[in-house]
């Protein structure tokens, strides 16, 4: 994939998309991809600490995607995507990782092997995760998608609310929720 | 199976979550739920933990975490960073990678090169690369970076093309051809610039061009497969490791150098699937093209990728294109040099190829595809050349290799196809001329004659001054054949034509005007009309010497036209004045060169007339040999000379050779009754000379009756010289009152046509006194031979050897009349001339049988024997025993009684 794409490009998507244009979306989910992706290695390198949520991966991809002219409504779609693609990102991988798809490369292989023992722990969570919340988005969908804004978006209660056009209370109780459910069904 | 939403229990939720924990059970209780609902909140009021780290987040962060360390971990390659891969080849393997150095981020595609080269090849394959790195064109998948693994493995870093390869890319999208060649047209681009770089790169096939999202067409792998030989030396130049079947050139399946022009191969290969199913089958242009960018001799292919880009654009806008002619002219040319005739001959093979035309016309000459692509309308001469090529095409198939093919062969075929041909009409007429200047270059007149008709023959006039003065030219050199045919009206009817579209067209262009004025000149000519012909010649070389700029034929026409009316008025010297002016203007060309050798045939004339028939003959056979070599017996160019070389020899005194010669003379078919006449009357001379009078008068006889046949004008000049003749025979075959009355009528004439002090008046004046001098008509015969003197003195100098029959006649006069002293005296005379002239032994043999004759009379015996003994034989030799001069001999001889 060609990330040299303008941040113009992403406006035209989002609003294709909101106009209700499957393809927009698609296109806008492979941008993000690779920009997330990108920023990750990049991210990894700069910041020393190991561990690095989801939400710094989304909010570096946006800014660096959609620098800073963009129109509020654009941005709070923009997140939404982001947060998918993040996850998307995150829940591929793992899922791949899992299966053992190793592209034939036999230093990845290699490499894997070195690293064996700590991915498949955080990559079986990360499915389980995934799990959970599709099982939660049938129940709900609503509450689905305001965990994946929180935790793969990076997005705060005030923003997740105006993305999702509720209140912050609501909001809140919904949270409260949908955490515990996840808790619950990730504890059986 | 729906399950309840949680939004059932979220407010309930909140509130039993508000609750102290020891609370919290006897509110469930109170809802009405059912047991397996009242579980479901129980678990979610337990999960309900304020944890200080989110375990949520936690399990997110964990995972990223972890992957991204192992995106870290992944194998590198310099700044970039293995991903996965994307392929394997003959070449190596193929990987995504990113590039994570730098401060930005690039997908590219890493090539691990298979092998370990050695430290040189690592060193070759580095400079390579920079050369390769400095390919920078957007239809070319840029090589970004490269270095060696830890191992000491190649790899190069390239620009990552996400797209189909071609071939897949036009199946699914099915663009028109004309998109097609566009996609090609910037692959040829590409290629244009590599080359120009001197990167050739060898592994051109549909697998290697992608066409990405965007439509953009990328070439991959640009040069890559030469890094692979790099490191040995013997596979450097050549390579036979890595190519793909069917798209490699035969040079390289062969393991031979590899150059541009393989590329090129492969390129016309790749195009031929492109375009391959859209096209009519019978589009010969494309297949042309195609044909010649995959010829299997690499020097037949394209030259360039430059030149294969512009022959594709010409076949988009519908101009012709070079690969059709290429090819076939090629093997025309290969067929013309081996014309059998030798060196010269390809000035001719060349003229039938239509490479230039060339008829006493080189300046006007330029390429007939020049002419013919200056058509106005491209289609037209896209038509024009497509019909001469296929025509030419199969004159000379190519199973005919070792044939020699004549060019008069390709040049009927054309013909042959021209009449059947469903061309714009404006295209065939221009054809039918051209074919009409090679057949007139060839010296066929007949053919020449046929195809100038058809093309003036309801053709459309024309509109526009470049097209309207070669219709001018060409008219003009019809209405020369049509001369040369003595169809005289009809020259006149095309000259005026010609005329008139130059005065509409170029009327303050003196070279232009000159044309005309010459053209009409030569009409005149061949009417027969001397001076009125030498006064235009004149005229025109007056408007050279004024400054105007006469192309060269038209003042060497001018100059050799006028010397030849000089050469018939005896105007020798000045005559050779201006053909040497001619010879001067002619100095460049080949020697051989048609007008070249028509100035050296008048000079020839002119010696001849001059009183140097030995030097003429040299010439003459000279230039006999030379057209004999170059374009073969027969035409009216050799009859030319064959009656030049006759006059030539019987100024010698070789009247039975000159003879011989003529009779054995092949006439051109078409020949006019004109210039029948003239050959007839030359043959009747040599007759006369020869002493052979009875077929001499038969032999004039018909020179006149085909003169009447071809209703000449009486007072034509060229019919007045037979009557002239004929009556001279008249007398010589006894019957002289006859002549006298002819020749009476025909002084008569001269006088009035030619004037009093004509050479035309002079000549008939001469034979009327010899008719007289027969008739025994004496007194009427000196003021004759006075007036002739006068005239001629008044003409050349008294020492030239014609005087000297003057005195031969003036000692006959006085034989009659028993002057024998004066006799004597005219005959010394004579010989002193002819001594001086250096005249043919005959001329000499002829006075001293005269001056037996005249000893006889005098009682000098012993020298009148001594003179015949010097005499007979050559008179035995040259005459027939009736002929005059050798028939008194002979009687002087029997008196005397020698053998």
């Amino acid at each position: 994939m060609d990330d040299s794409r303008p941040a113009p490009d992403i406006t035209l998507l989002l609003s294709e998309w909101r106009q209700g244009n499957p393809v927009a979306l698609d296109a806008l989910m492979r941008h993000v991809y690779a920009t997330v992706r990108a920023i990750a290695a990049r991210s990894l390198r700069t910041q020393p600490a190991a561990t690095l949520s989801a939400t710094d991966l989304a909010h570096e991809a946006l800014l660096r995607l959609l620098g800073s002219d963009m129109e509020c409504a654009d941005r709070h779609h923009f997140f939404r995507v982001a947060a998918q693609a993040t996850r998307q990102v995150l829940i591929d991988t793992a899922r791949k990782r899992l299966a053992g798809k190793r592209g034939g490369n036999p230093a990845h292989v290699e490499l894997d092997e070195a690293h064996a023992v700590a991915a498949p722990e955080s990559d079986t969570q990360l499915v389980r995760l995934d799990d959970a919340l599709r099982d939660l988005a049938v129940r709900n969908e609503r509450h689905a998608q305001m965990i994946e804004l929180v935790y793969f978006g990076g997005f705060s209660r005030g923003e997740v609310a105006a993305a999702l056009g509720l209140s912050d209370t609501t909001v809140d109780r919904d949270l409260r929720v949908a955490r515990a459910w996840l808790k619950d069904a990730l504890a059986a | 199976m729906s399950a309840p939403s949680l939004d059932r229990y979220a407010d309930d939720f909140t509130r039993l979550a508000a609750l102290p924990p020891h609370e919290r059970e006897a509110a469930l209780a109170a809802l009405p739920l059912d047991e397996g609902e009242r579980a479901l909140l129980r678990r979610l009021l337990e999960a309900d933990t304020d944890d200080a780290l989110d375990p949520l987040a936690q399990m997110v962060a964990a995972g990223a975490s972890s992957q991204l360390a192992a995106l870290e971990s992944r194998p590198r390659l310099g700044p970039y960073r293995l991903l996965r891969e994307l392929g394997a080849g003959g070449m190596g393997t193929v990987f995504l990678a990113e590039r994570v150095e730098g401060g930005f981020e690039q997908t590219v595609a890493i090539k691990l090169l298979r092998g370990f080269p050695t430290a040189e090849g690592l060193r070759r394959l580095r400079q390579e690369r920079q050369i390769l790195a400095g390919l920078d064109h957007p239809n070319i998948a840029r090589l970004l970076d490269g270095g060696e693994t830890e191992d000491g493995q190649p790899w190069l870093a390239l620009e990552y093309v996400d797209g189909l390869p071609l071939l897949d890319h036009v199946a699914r999208h099915a663009p028109r051809l004309h998109d097609r060649l566009a996609l090609f047209d910037a692959i040829l681009d590409a290629v244009a610039q590599a080359h120009q770089r001197l990167v050739i790169h060898r592994d051109l096939k549909p697998a290697n061009v992608l066409v990405n999202a965007a439509g953009q067409v990328k070439l991959l792998d640009f040069g890559i497969a030469r890094l692979l030989d790099l490191d040995d030396d013997d596979a450097r130049a050549t390579s036979t490791r890595v190519y793909s079947i069917g798209y490699a050139s035969p040079e390289q399946r062969d393991g031979g150098a590899i150059t541009t022009a393989s590329d090129l191969y492969s390129l016309g290969r790749l195009l031929g699937e492109l375009v391959g199913g859209t096209t009519k089958p019978a589009d010969a242009e494309l297949a042309g093209i195609l044909a010649k960018a995959s010829d299997d001799n690499p020097a037949r292919r394209y030259a360039s990728a430059g030149e294969f880009r512009d022959d594709l654009e010409r076949y988009r806008d519908g101009r012709p294109v070079r690969a059709a002619r290429m090819t076939r002219t090629y093997r025309l040319r290969k067929f013309a040099g081996r014309h059998r005739l030798g060196v010269a001959a390809s000035l001719i093979a060349i003229l039938a190829l239509g490479l230039f035309v060339w008829r006493l016309d080189h300046e006007r000459g330029r390429a007939v595809q020049a002419e013919i692509a200056s058509m106005r309308d491209a289609q037209r001469a896209r038509a024009a050349l497509t019909f001469l090529t296929d025509a030419f095409e199969a004159a000379a198939p190519e199973n005919a290799l070792n044939q020699t093919i004549s060019v008069r062969e390709l040049l009927d075929k054309a013909t042959a196809s021209i009449d059947n041909a469903q061309l714009d009409p404006v295209v065939t007429a221009a054809i039918q001329r051209m074919l009409g200047r090679l057949y007139d270059s060839l010296g066929d007149h007949e053919a020449a004659r046929e195809r100038f008709r058809r093309g003036f023959d309801g053709a459309p006039r024309p509109d526009e001054r470049r097209q309207a003065l070669e219709v001018a030219r060409d008219l003009d050199q019809y209405a020369n054949l049509l001369g040369i045919a003595d169809r005289n009206a009809e020259a006149r009817k095309a000259i005026d034509e010609a005329r008139q579209l130059r005065e509409r067209f170029a009327a303050d262009d003196a070279a232009e005007q000159a044309w005309s004025l010459f053209s009409l000149a030569v009409w005149h000519s061949n009417a027969g009309e001397g001076a009125k012909a030498e006064s235009l010649f004149r005229q025109v070389l007056d408007a050279s010497s004024q400054g105007a700029e006469l192309p060269v034929d038209v003042e060497v026409k001018a100059a050799g036209f006028l010397s030849a009316r000089l050469i018939a008025d005896n105007a020798c010297s000045e005559a050779i004045v201006l053909i040497d002016r001619g010879l001067r203007r002619l100095a460049g060309n080949d020697a051989a060169s048609p007008p070249r050798l028509w100035l050296l045939r008048n000079r020839a004339s002119a010696l001849r007339v001059c009183g140097q028939p030995a030097e003429a003959e040299t010439v003459l056979r000279q230039l006999i040999d030379v057209r004999l070599r170059t374009v073969g017996e027969g035409g009216m160019g050799m009859l030319q000379l064959t009656n030049e070389l006759s006059k030539a020899l019987k100024d010698q005194g070789r009247f039975r050779e000159a003879s011989a010669l003529l009779q054995e003379a092949r006439l051109p078919e078409g020949l006019g009754p004109y210039n029948r006449a003239i050959l007839l009357v030359n043959l009747a001379n040599l007759l006369d000379e020869g002493g052979d009078y009875a077929r001499a008068l038969r032999t004039v006889g018909q020179a006149r009756t085909t003169l009447d046949e071809g209703e000449i004008d009486a007072d034509n000049d060229g019919r007045r010289r037979i009557e002239r003749i004929e009556a001279r025979l008249l007398a010589l075959n006894g019957q002289p009152q006859r002549a006298i009355a002819a020749l009476e009528e025909l002084r008569t004439r001269a006088h009035r046509i030619d004037g009093a002090e004509s050479a035309e008046y002079a000549g008939t004046i001469l034979q009327l006194a010899f008719a007289m001098r027969l008739a025994g008509q004496v007194e009427g015969v000196k003021p004759l031979l006075d007036e002739v003197e006068r005239l001629w003195m008044s003409k050349f100098p008294s020492s030239h050897p014609d005087f000297a029959q003057l005195h031969r006649a003036r000692a006959a006069l006085a034989a009659m009349t028993g002057q024998w002293d004066t006799a004597e005296r005219e005959l010394a005379a004579a010989l002193d001339i002819l001594g001086e002239a250096s005249a043919p032994r005959i001329e000499l043999a002829t006075v001293w049988s005269e001056q037996a004759g005249v000893r006889l009379q005098q009682g000098r015996h012993d020298e009148a024997r001594a003179l015949l003994q010097k005499a007979l034989p050559d008179l035995r030799e040259a005459f027939l025993p009736q002929q005059i001069v050798r028939a008194e001999a002979e009687r002087v001889a029997a008196v005397l009684g020698m053998p």
